[in-house]
């Protein structure tokens, strides 16, 4: 039995012959918040999909979900297993309101204590007073909360957040940064990608570096925060 | 004469109603245009009107119609297109190969000459609204394409099943992440408008007749609705077929030599104002 609850292996990702992601391995504890950063084009998105079986991404390696190799399931099958999904630029459906957004990804968890949708209009009221439209009509920074909410309805031990920071303000920022603290203390582990070296810094424990589809660097948030010199190597900061 | 050739523009919009819906549908979902779904009609005709004659039950007829065609349906996404997933060129050449195998087969099985359905006794006859005497036979098609028509919007709009269809619609990879089988949602929806198609070909055999070539005849008018009402859309294949059943009618009756124009000329005119027709959301 390993302690992670998500173990990447060597994982090569390729669209067509373009070799993507290169012998990536990553290990995520639970309850842990990991956050991947890299410049534009480096693999992050494809990491998460990679993860997810999504995108059409052809993958060889393994992936392990508490100790299970899901490399070879389908994308339905690994969600159920207890992973959700916040992808870039949200990806809701224009068909669906507000509500229904929430209900199609809502899983009861025994005993009552996990996400509702109720609980989920309650934290983000904004949503809550317009749950007849369309997700699609929100603002940018209410999509996202919906996006957000949609993953967490799912009551996962795993989530996968994708850019959550891209076009919305420092406001919501805020808001969505205190929902990731929440989440170890609800029994989530995050996996984060993001651009916003800020929020990846404050949000997560671990950081992951990719370049070029590989992984280069691996340090705790904090050596990273106080180690200018990656940053700049890495970052271009 | 003007509301007479309204209500057969009305009778065949309910027709290409039944029929188009599901093949919207089904595009919507798994972006494939079903070629097969013309082939079907026609073998929901002849099913249904072998089964009528060996039971003498014409509703025998068109559930026998609808379930054999939901079967074979079935067969086809989950044996052969469920294989291609993803690849446009092959899903077409597949769906067009097995359209012509069926027409083939079906010639080969009842022959070519035209045969008709008779309107059970139930069906028959006339009812006099202001000066026109309408078949209850159109009325009963008008009706039926309304229930079709309530019954899957329930099902689309109040139901978990609809709402996973609306969102897979939408992305079905995203709806994928959430757990759902989306697989198993197209082969629901792709069995359930070879059904409905099944049973537009028994109904519609009795109100036409069932003759080779009223497959492909049948499959264009449909492809014409889609394409005017918009790709994917629910609401656009009701405006569609309403206005190729009308132009259908008013131009045999009024103009018959440019009947075929004036089918195609708000096709054209759809395609490049507005590509997605006129409520559609997919243009791939």
């Amino acid at each position: 039995m390993s302690e992670s609850i998500l173990s990447i292996k060597d994982l090569n990702s390729y669209y067509g012959k373009s070799h993507v992601l290169q012998d990536v391995s990553i290990n995520i504890n639970p309850l842990e918040r990991v956050a991947i950063l890299g410049r534009n084009g480096m693999g992050k998105s494809t990491l998460m999909k990679s993860i997810l079986g999504l995108g059409g991404i052809r993958r060889d390696g393994n992936i392990y979900f508490n100790d299970e190799n899901i490399i070879k399931k389908k994308t339905y099958e690994i969600a159920r297993r207890g992973i959700a999904y916040v992808p870039q630029g949200r990806q809701l459906f224009s068909l669906l309101s507000v509500e229904e957004h929430l209900a199609i990804a809502y899983k009861p968890v025994k005993g009552g204590n996990g996400w509702t949708p109720k609980m989920v209009f309650d934290i983000f009221p904004e949503i809550g007073e317009r749950k007849k439209i369309s997700g699609t009509k929100l603002s940018g920074g209410e999509q996202q909360i919906l996006a957000i909410g949609r993953a967490l309805v799912k009551n996962p031990s795993l989530i996968l957040m994708d850019e959550p920071s891209e076009g919305i303000s420092t406001l919501v920022l805020e808001r969505i940064l205190g929902i990731c603290h929440r989440l170890t203390k609800q029994g989530i582990t995050l996996f984060l990608v993001e651009q916003n070296l800020g929020l990846a810094l404050s949000v997560a424990q671990k950081v992951y570096i990719l370049v070029n589809g590989r992984i280069v660097h691996e340090a705790s948030a904090e050596e990273f925060n106080a180690d200018k010199e990656s940053q700049h190597n890495f970052l271009g900061i | 004469m003007l509301l007479m050739t309204f209500i057969n523009g009305l009778t065949i919009a309910a027709l290409l109603f039944i029929m188009a819906v599901g093949l919207n549908l089904s595009f919507g979902l798994l972006r494939i245009v079903n070629l097969t779904h013309g082939s079907f009609y026609l073998l929901g005709g002849y099913i249904g009107l072998y089964v009528y004659k060996a039971t003498e039950s014409w509703i025998f007829g068109i559930v026998a119609a609808g379930i054999v065609v939901a079967i074979i349906a079935f067969i086809e996404e989950f044996t052969l297109l469920r294989r291609v997933r993803g690849k446009p060129t092959l899903e077409t050449l597949i769906t067009l190969s097995l359209a012509i195998i069926i027409s083939d087969l079906l010639i080969v099985i009842w022959g070519g000459n035209p045969k008709t359905i008779k309107i059970p006794e139930l069906l028959k006859g006339y009812v006099t609204l202001f000066d026109a005497n309408v078949p209850i036979y159109n009325i009963f098609i008008f009706c039926f394409a309304c229930f079709i028509c309530l019954t899957l919007w329930l099902i689309l709009q109040k139901t978990k099943i609809g709402m996973i269809i609306r969102a897979g619609v939408d992305n079905f990879e995203i709806t994928s992440t959430l757990g759902i089988n989306i697989q198993l949602v197209f082969t629901l929806v792709f069995t359930a408008a070879g059904f409905l198609a099944g049973i537009g070909g028994a109904i519609g055999g009795t109100y036409l007749m069932v003759a080779p070539g009223e497959d492909w005849r049948i499959l264009t008018y449909t492809l014409l609705v889609i394409i005017i009402g918009g790709m994917g859309s629910f609401g656009g294949t009701i405006v569609g077929s309403i206005i190729i059943g009308m132009i259908f009618s008013f131009g045999n009756v009024y103009v018959p030599q440019f009947s075929l124009f004036l089918m195609f000329a708000p096709v054209a005119i759809t395609l490049v104002i507005r590509p997605k027709g006129l409520f559609g959301r997919i243009t791939s």
